[in-house]
């Protein structure tokens, strides 16, 4: 296992190579000179993308551009690329949190190597999904146009989450807003949200209007999994997949608990990053995930302690059962600083290791 | 497995509409800290914002209809989506009316 994380070598395979696995990061970044290329060249046998799930809408004519018909909503897309070397652990899922989209695991915004490629790197099979309602995936349209034709009032418009400044701030953890000061080991890029000399604000350009709200409006659809779909259309993939791990972020954090609930069939592993714990599982539900192990891992400067109270009784209830789960707070490794971003801190890989190293010895192997 | 567990849920979930714009978290607890604080709409905001940031909560547009059920120990919690999204959302039962699931928003 070990010798499979290291750098992938430099090798054409036979087969898919695609053209843009030979160039260095440089066309993923907000700003393209921030981008820092990478010591070795990424070698790829396959990328791609596709949708899980959605269904088909009626919009009467009233609502629709073109006439009376069926708009696809609550599809969520994803992409991937695989190694050409590949290790012998599970595909890796990504799911970003509130606000953003998986270019929350591409290339960080000062320009150094995200997680995306850094797990294709060890090896990984790593595919990143936009939650429903954001990015590239689908939402449901007509609850706004409903309300702009004057049939529902304004009250009932569900409400776009605009994230500003102030909160990224104070929920990612920065430090203090109102004088711009950063917590002293603060491990954010800094520079990318305004804070000292030829600083940029590129960090804000990730941050999206987040419409899910408007998950669970589209009328009642005969597949259960389409009502608030982000977590069911992981458990989808994790299934077409034939096994998987999934991660969720923040928002999303809940999300590989909830996925592993919907069908545990393809869930080897669930990664929750900044918490996502339940403290109102059914035995029948703890019966399911003490067959899961689970990570759970937060960063630094909480206004709370930490593991919240939520997560020490999930741990409890699953550790009675049997079950294998795990609270990392970095500040426990004696890892400072970590804001709420930490797929994106100045130490972002040294994370991502800690992370592969609890996957090879928590999680089982692919064969 | 979830199978099974749709159909168990289904003896007993009803239909319900959100009277207004509110939330379902992941425990009663959250729940009972956004109750206490909703009087104050610049503190539950930040609050709220907070809770699902931290993927504790979710936003419910006014209007949605949802499946759910009482919570039998707490009647004023209703768990919702316990079969789409398990193990369910943990909901005010006052923000909620009973319908039926034809009736949809009408739409």
């Amino acid at each position: 296992m070990a010798s499979l994380r290291r750098e992938l070598p430099v090798t054409l395979l036979s087969g898919v190579l695609v053209a843009a696995a030979m160039l260095p990061a440089r066309a993923r970044a907000q700003d393209v000179t921030d981008v820092k290329p990478p010591k070795s060249n990424l070698v790829l046998k396959e990328s791609g993308s596709f949708f899980v799930g959605g269904h088909p809408e009626h919009i009467d004519s009233a609502f629709g551009s073109g006439g009376e018909g069926s708009s696809m909503i609550n599809q969520m897309y994803f992409q991937f690329q695989k190694p050409a070397t590949g290790n012998d652990e599970y595909p890796i899922v990504f799911v970003h949190g509130c606000c953003l989209s998986s270019k929350t695991w591409e290339t960080t915004p000062d320009g150094r190597m995200g997680w995306y490629e850094y797990f294709t790197r060890k090896g990984f099979d790593t595919y990143m999904g936009d939650q429903v309602g954001r990015a590239r995936s689908g939402f449901n349209a007509l609850e706004y146009n409903r309300v702009q034709a004057g049939v529902d009032p304004g009250t009932s418009n569900p409400r776009i989450t605009i994230a500003t400044d102030q909160f990224a701030w104070n929920v990612f953890r920065f430090g203090d807003f109102a004088t711009k000061t950063p917590w002293p080991d603060e491990r954010f890029p800094m520079q990318t949200v305004g804070v000292g000399p030829h600083s940029s604000l590129d960090f804000y350009k990730q941050v999206i209007p987040d419409l899910s709200t408007t998950v669970g409006t589209g009328s009642r659809p005969i597949d259960p999994g389409d009502v608030w779909p982000s977590a069911s259309q992981m458990a989808k993939l994790a299934r077409k997949l034939g096994g998987a791990i999934l991660v969720g972020h923040s928002q999303s954090s809940s999300y590989p608990t909830r996925a592993a609930l919907f069908d545990p069939t393809g869930v080897k592993g669930m990664i929750q990053l900044e918490t996502g714990c339940f403290d109102n599982l059914t035995p029948a539900y703890i019966d399911i995930l003490k067959k899961i192990p689970l990570l759970v891992m937060v960063g630094d400067h909480f206004s709370t302690p930490q593991p919240p109270e939520s997560c020490i009784t999930e741990m409890q209830q699953l550790k009675a059962a049997g079950g294998d789960m795990t609270f990392i707070a970095l500040p426990d490794l004696g890892i400072q600083g970590n804001s709420h971003m930490f797929m994106q801190d100045n130490n972002n890989l040294q994370i991502a290791d800690i992370i592969i190293d609890w996957i090879d010895k928590h999680v089982e192997k692919k064969h | 497995m979830s199978l099974i567990l749709a159909v168990l849920l289904a003896a007993v979930q009803a239909h319900y509409q959100a009277r207004v714009l509110t939330f379902g978290c992941n425990s009663s607890t959250e729940v009972a800290e956004l109750q206490r604080i909703r009087s104050d709409p610049k503190t539950f905001q930040n609050r709220f914002l907070e809770l699902v940031t931290y993927g504790q909560c979710i936003a419910i547009a006014k209007g949605a209809v949802v499946e759910g059920a009482v919570e039998s120990a707490d009647r004023s919690i209703l768990r919702l989506e316990a079969a789409s999204s398990p193990p369910g959302y943990m909901a005010p039962m006052s923000d909620f009316k009973q319908v039926k699931a034809a009736e949809k928003s009408g739409k």
